[in-house]
């Protein structure tokens, strides 16, 4: 059975991450067998066996609010803030 | 035949809209607009790793809701998924929401006639009343706001995991009119069950617009472009007046239409190119795997049953027939529920209902704009109304009543004795001025006798002059021409 493939270059221009060929071949051959290992999941025949039913009470929640973070605690993990905001690179579309 | 009339324009529309929950989508955290900004996060809504999502049950009724008042298919078992994308308003790098197994499917939006715009409310497009279908109701979870400096970015992820439903109609819209109405119409309905106040304005409601043109009696559908920016139901209308113009203009030239998204400028009043669609977007969607299957049919479904109100529609049937108010007041008064609770109690307890909705609609609401707050009892217009049809004062009278309802309110037969103006309706005491109208105007009773019919004019005003108002005008009428013809 071939390998499947994947195109490494255009996931990684969705997660924003820039590669060089050797990094690419490097992946693509990776998550190629990763790929390939999950394929051996089709295999299994499953035909018979029935569907799962959710549970007759999901675990749902009641809206009542529970405490937030404190302002200080959420900003302590921003690489860099301003005004109580967290600050990113320029991102306009 | 003018250019547009051999272009039909083909228009869906994609309507996010925010749930009205105390908390949000996934988490405790308050969901509120307007507060400290990064004020209402924890591990679940800033997506820190080990953290579990809990879905809200109040948004799933809710968005179930939603579906009922729209005609929609509950879906028995309704699944979350995974919408992955790399943008820094998103803090998991995914967006919970549904893709195969939604909420609700199918159902519809009939378009109100008088929630047209004003000048072509009464066009045939707004009084054919059609309904637009529905594809679909999911529930996802809202993104971060984002401010936008010279050189960087800023975030306030309070609103990201806020509940928002995103309800996508089906390309059967065909003109930027049918879009003002559809907008206006589900708003109507959203707010009537209470989901969410809709408003544009604020970002409660927010409106995504795919829009194509192609000749009439073309089957397929042209190349359709993305409309966004859309800050209002009038700016939606504006927007797709001008893209549809400027696509008609390039298809006429014989220049292909590019499958692009263009951002509106409201202030420019023309749509901008913000990128083309060369490559769709790849969300990689996949399950949830924090979420189990919400199971609707064991009693969520049904506890949204129960909330189901009287729909916009069914309340201006009844109005028109239980109140006998005109289809335009009908459709004023569900504008409005406040409003129409109030009329409804003022007209409660009097047979003359319309007449109530007239000074409500018109005199009423140009002096107390908030029915909620106003000192003036309902039930006083109804009283005011028995007044002027038993005859005990005439209409200008009411008039007066009214203002000093307004400034002071306190019972209408109060003020109406208050200021003395009882009708006279006493026949002798009428007759005993029409006797002395006769008596000082021989010309006009000389005219009157000649045919002149209008002379007897002068003599009621004698009359009313003599009354000083108070006379029943009617009754002097009937008196003075049995006088005069005997």
């Amino acid at each position: 059975m071939s390998a499947p493939q994947i195109n490494v270059s255009d996931v990684a221009s969705l997660a924003r991450l820039t590669l060089t060929p050797e990094e690419t071949a490097k992946f693509s051959s990776q998550i190629g067998q990763i790929l390939s290992h999950m394929d051996s999941l089709k295999q299994i025949e499953t035909g018979n066996v029935p569907e799962v039913t959710p549970p007759a009470q999901p675990n749902l929640r009641k809206d009542e609010p529970t405490p937030s973070l404190s302002l200080q605690s959420v900003l302590s993990n921003a690489p860099a803030q301003a005004n109580d905001l967290i600050v990113v690179p320029k991102i306009v579309e | 035949m003018s250019s547009s009339s051999k272009w039909e324009a083909v228009i869906g529309l994609e309507v996010h809209v925010q749930v009205r929950t105390r908390t949000k989508m996934f988490c405790g955290c308050v969901n509120q607009y307007g507060d400290p900004q990064n004020t209402h996060l924890c591990p679940v809504c800033l997506g820190l790793p080990g953290s579990l999502p809990v879905p809200n049950e109040e948004a799933i009724r809710k968005t179930i809701l939603t579906g009922l008042m729209l005609g929609c298919q509950i879906a028995p078992v309704a699944r979350f998924d995974r919408k992955n994308y790399f943008y820094p308003d998103m803090p998991k790098n995914y967006q919970i929401s549904q893709y195969d197994d939604p909420l609700c499917a199918g159902g519809g939006v009939t378009l109100d006639p008088f929630l047209f715009p004003k000048e072509i409310q009464e066009s045939d497009e707004a009084k054919a009343g059609r309904k637009i279908r529905l594809v679909r109701i999911h529930l996802e979870e809202d993104v971060a706001k984002s401010f936008h400096f010279e050189d960087r970015s800023g975030i306030d992820f309070n609103r990201a995991g806020t509940p928002l439903m995103e309800i996508v109609s089906e390309a059967d819209l065909r003109s930027p009119g049918e879009a003002f109405s559809f907008l206006g119409s589900l708003r109507q309905i959203l707010l009537a069950g209470n989901v969410s106040d809709a408003d544009m304005e604020k970002g409660q409601m927010r409106c995504d617009v795919n829009v194509s043109v192609r000749p009439v009696g073309q089957k397929e559908y042209g190349t359709k472009v993305e409309l966004k920016n859309l800050n209002s139901i009038s700016g939606v209308r504006r927007a797709l007046t001008y893209e549809i113009a400027r696509q008609i203009a390039a298809c006429e030239k014989g220049e292909a239409i590019a499958h692009e998204t263009r951002r509106w400028d409201d202030e420019a009043g023309a749509t901008f190119t913000m990128r083309t669609k060369e490559k769709a977007h790849d969300y990689r969607y996949f399950p949830e795997p924090d979420l189990l299957p919400v199971r609707t049919d064991q009693g969520l479904a049904d506890s949204a049953r129960k909330l189901v109100p009287e729909l916009p529609s069914e309340l201006q049937t009844r109005l028109a027939r239980d109140f006998g108010v005109t289809p335009y007041q009908a459709s004023v008064l569900t504008s409005d529920r406040i409003l129409c609770g109030y009329y409804e109690k003022a007209a409660a307890g009097t047979p003359n209902k319309a007449l109530v909705a007239n000074w409500i609609l018109n005199d009423f609401l140009s002096t107390q704009p908030d029915p909620s707050t106003t000192p003036v009892r309902p039930e006083f217009f109804g009283e005011l109304a028995d007044l002027v049809a038993g005859g005990a004062i005439n209409s200008a009278q009411a008039k007066k009543v009214f203002t000093e309802l307004m400034a002071s309110p306190t019972s209408p037969r109060e003020i109406v004795k208050k200021l003395g103006l009882e009708q006279i309706s006493d026949s002798s005491a009428l007759s005993a001025y029409c006797d002395e109208a006769i008596a000082a105007n021989p010309r006009s009773v000389e005219d009157y006798k000649a045919g002149k019919m209008n002379a007897i004019n002068a003599l009621k005003g004698f009359v009313m002059k003599k009354s000083q108002g108070k006379a029943n005008p009617a009754q002097v009428d009937e008196i003075l021409r049995s006088k005069l013809s005997a």
